[in-house]
């Protein structure tokens, strides 16, 4: 949980989940990203059924700020570099943009890619 | 290009068609040097209109500009075919997919680079393609684009591939050859950049189309002008609609020697040769723009003096003229100066140890009336636009004093007053002006040398000399103190209520006056707002002028908004 700032109704505050929930919507929406992967098999047998938002999102706090790690899975046949680098970007902007909380930083983790169809 | 082997099949009767060095290529295959002309083709218009591209970017990521992008993977995909003359558009084809993986630049570079694969994989080892290949390629091209990410956003370079690819489709059932089906997948890919923003909320709020899917029609189209026989180094001229003709901008673009504007809206006699008639234009002068509405067009030029009248009488002959308009802009940026500057107002210096003044104040005119009595510091706020606690803070931090007094001016604002003062290390007392009159006569007390304290005290006494009048239109129908308002009417406030109400400027003012007892004041100062001319409100003055013979009247340019009129009775 974190303090969005002093509002002069009083405190905001958005928990972690909710931070997760949207780092992986902005992760599933941009281009190259088939999947968010679990980091273990006791996540994906406890997290995978309930389809929870958590699913391969890692909220950490450093200070006021954000850092976020991302275990995705990826298309095969997409520059892995560009693809992760612009997860990173869209991720870090849609966070800031819509919380106004500061983002320190954004891992990606290419846990594995997705053949589609081999070339 | 017009070394294009005569094997493959041109026919002459088709290189006929234009006398010009380039030759159309209306087959009804494509092999793989006609393939990697057209990816040349592509690159060569992309990069003629890549600013046009990244002028449409509103996503705000370090994600780089889109149309430099896409450029820079169209250049790695034809890197890897420039040395080769492969005549298999399988072997082509692969080796471009290959180059724009290998060479994929930001988000827009990724979904070329899966296009080109998908579009690649469907011509595995063909030697050429026809009409039908070139369907089922572009449909392999939007599958594979679409099966790249989990949630495809619509609105975006993905939705008009898919555009392109039903065009083919559609095209394919008229038994089209490629140049009569790349022409229909054009003209779609155009409408389906049009359509992004009915698509994608971002972009209509920015009122763009979208960057990427504009960089995708412009790969089209420039194989599209190859085929054609046309030219894809220049920049485009196409014309745009009406409604994106940047006049204004335009207008803070003047070269020397370009110092008159000539606008024509004109509905042409035969339909307009664009080419000509831009390069005619060129003649003549500089930043030329057409655009087009319904059957009308609308022409906008900037010429030397002496070449004022040229377009005009160059396009009578085209059509008829609706409507003129010269401007001089010389004049124009001039009078536009000058109306800038009157922003620049002085503040006061603050020496440390000394008090400053911080004031909120709606309007350059009331800002530089604060200024001049000794204001340090300005924050831009009023009714409608309260301050953010982080604009006050700044101020105060800005100041090298940590002596600090605070005129709100607006009783909305005391709040975010009394924040800011407690987020400061510095020592601020608020004094708790409610209006900008009320502002004014407790800056008159303001004294830099004083003790906070005393000075601020001195102030908030200084506050009750004054009455406030306010007037503006009421924004909807309203009963109070047993006034009844119709949304639209003129209202008078007193001191912040509701005391009178008129249908025109003039009688509110007469009104709120009598109510305040005017006859009894001394000093009526009226702040005129931003709706108000200069000329306006020299005529209100006068009439109030003559109604108050004896009272001395102060007209005074506030500039603030939603206000025609503030006053304040002394």
């Amino acid at each position: 949980m974190t303090t969005g700032g002093n509002a002069p109704l009083g405190s905001i505050c958005i928990s972690r989940r909710a931070i997760a929930s949207l780092a992986s919507q902005a992760a599933l929406q941009s281009y190259g990203v088939v999947g968010m992967a679990a980091r273990g098999y006791f996540e994906g047998f406890i997290r995978a059924p309930a389809r929870d938002p958590r699913q391969g999102v890692e909220i950490r706090y450093e200070g006021d700020e954000i850092c976020i790690d991302l275990f995705v899975v990826l298309e095969y046949g997409t520059r892995i570099a560009t693809v992760a680098r612009s997860i990173a970007d869209t991720v870090h902007y849609q966070i800031e943009h819509t919380l106004g909380l500061p983002v320190r930083e954004v891992n990606v983790h290419v846990q594995g890619l997705r053949v589609s169809n081999t070339d | 290009m017009t070394q294009y082997p005569s094997s493959l099949g041109i026919d002459p009767a088709e290189r006929k068609g234009g006398l010009s060095a380039r030759p159309r290529f209306d087959l009804r295959e494509v092999d793989g040097i006609l393939l990697k002309l057209l990816a040349n083709a592509g690159l060569s218009w992309l990069s003629a209109n890549q600013q046009t591209v990244n002028a449409l970017n509103v996503f705000p990521v370090p994600d780089g500009d889109t149309g430099t992008n896409m450029v820079l993977t169209m250049q790695a995909a034809c890197r890897e075919i420039a040395n080769g003359h492969e005549r298999n558009i399988g072997k082509v084809a692969h080796a471009i997919a290959q180059g724009a993986l290998m060479g994929a630049r930001g988000n827009s570079g990724v979904i070329l680079s899966q296009l080109w694969r998908g579009f690649s994989r469907s011509l595995d080892q063909r030697p050429r393609m026809n009409s039908s290949d070139i369907v089922s390629a572009l449909k392999a091209a939007r599958d594979t684009a679409y099966q790249g990410v989990v949630r495809p956003v619509e609105g975006t370079i993905l939705t008009v591939a898919s555009d392109a690819a039903q065009a083919a489709d559609e095209a394919q059932a008229k038994n089209s050859t490629p140049l009569q089906m790349l022409e229909q997948v054009v003209e779609a890919a155009d409408r389906s950049v049009q359509r992004t923003p009915e698509l994608l909320y971002v972009l209509r709020e920015a009122g763009v189309v979208d960057s990427g899917g504009k960089g995708l029609f412009f790969i089209l189209e420039g194989m599209l002008r190859v085929m054609r026989g046309e030219s894809v180094d220049q920049p485009s001229t196409t014309v745009q609609p009406l409604s994106a003709v940047q006049i204004l901008e335009a207008e803070e673009l003047v070269e020397p020697g370009q110092d008159y504007e000539v606008v024509v809206d004109f509905r042409p006699d035969r339909p307009l040769d664009l080419e000509t008639f831009y390069s005619d234009l060129q003649k003549m002068g500089t930043s030329i723009q057409v655009g087009q509405g319904e059957d009308l067009y609308r022409m906008h030029i900037h010429v030397p003096t002496e070449k004022r009248y040229r377009p005009v009488d160059y396009i009578m002959k085209l059509g008829s003229v609706s409507k003129v308009s010269i401007e001089n802009l010389l004049e124009q940026t001039a009078l536009s100066n000058r109306k800038q500057s009157k922003g620049n107002y002085r503040l006061a210096a603050v020496a440390p140890g000394q008090l400053a003044s911080v004031v909120v104040a709606p309007g350059e005119g009331l800002a530089r009336v604060f200024a001049s009595l000794g204001a340090a510091a300005i924050v831009p706020g009023g009714q409608t636009m309260n301050p953010s606690t982080q604009e006050i803070l700044k101020a105060f931090e800005d100041l090298p004093s940590d002596q600090i007094i605070l005129l709100p001016n607006n009783k909305n604002v005391h709040m975010t007053a009394q924040q800011a003062k407690e987020l400061t290390v510095k020592r601020v007392m608020i004094v708790p002006s409610g209006t900008v009159p009320e502002g004014i006569a407790a800056m008159l007390a303001f004294c830099a040398e004083g003790r906070l304290e005393i000075v601020a005290q001195a102030m908030t006494q200084a506050l009750s000399n004054v009455q406030t009048g306010e007037i503006t239109v009421a924004t909807r129908d309203v009963e109070l103190n047993g006034l009844q308002v119709k949304e639209g009417q003129m209202i008078g406030l007193l001191n912040g209520e509701l005391a009178v109400s008129g249908e025109t400027l003039q009688e509110t003012l007469e009104r709120l006056l009598e109510h305040g007892r005017a006859q009894s004041c001394e000093l009526i100062a009226l702040y005129w707002g931003s709706d108000l001319t200069a000329s306006e409100a020299k005529t209100i003055e006068e009439k109030i002028r003559s109604k108050y013979p004896t009272q001395e009247i102060e007209l005074i340019e506030g500039d603030q908004p939603h206000y025609p009129l503030i006053l304040s009775l002394e």
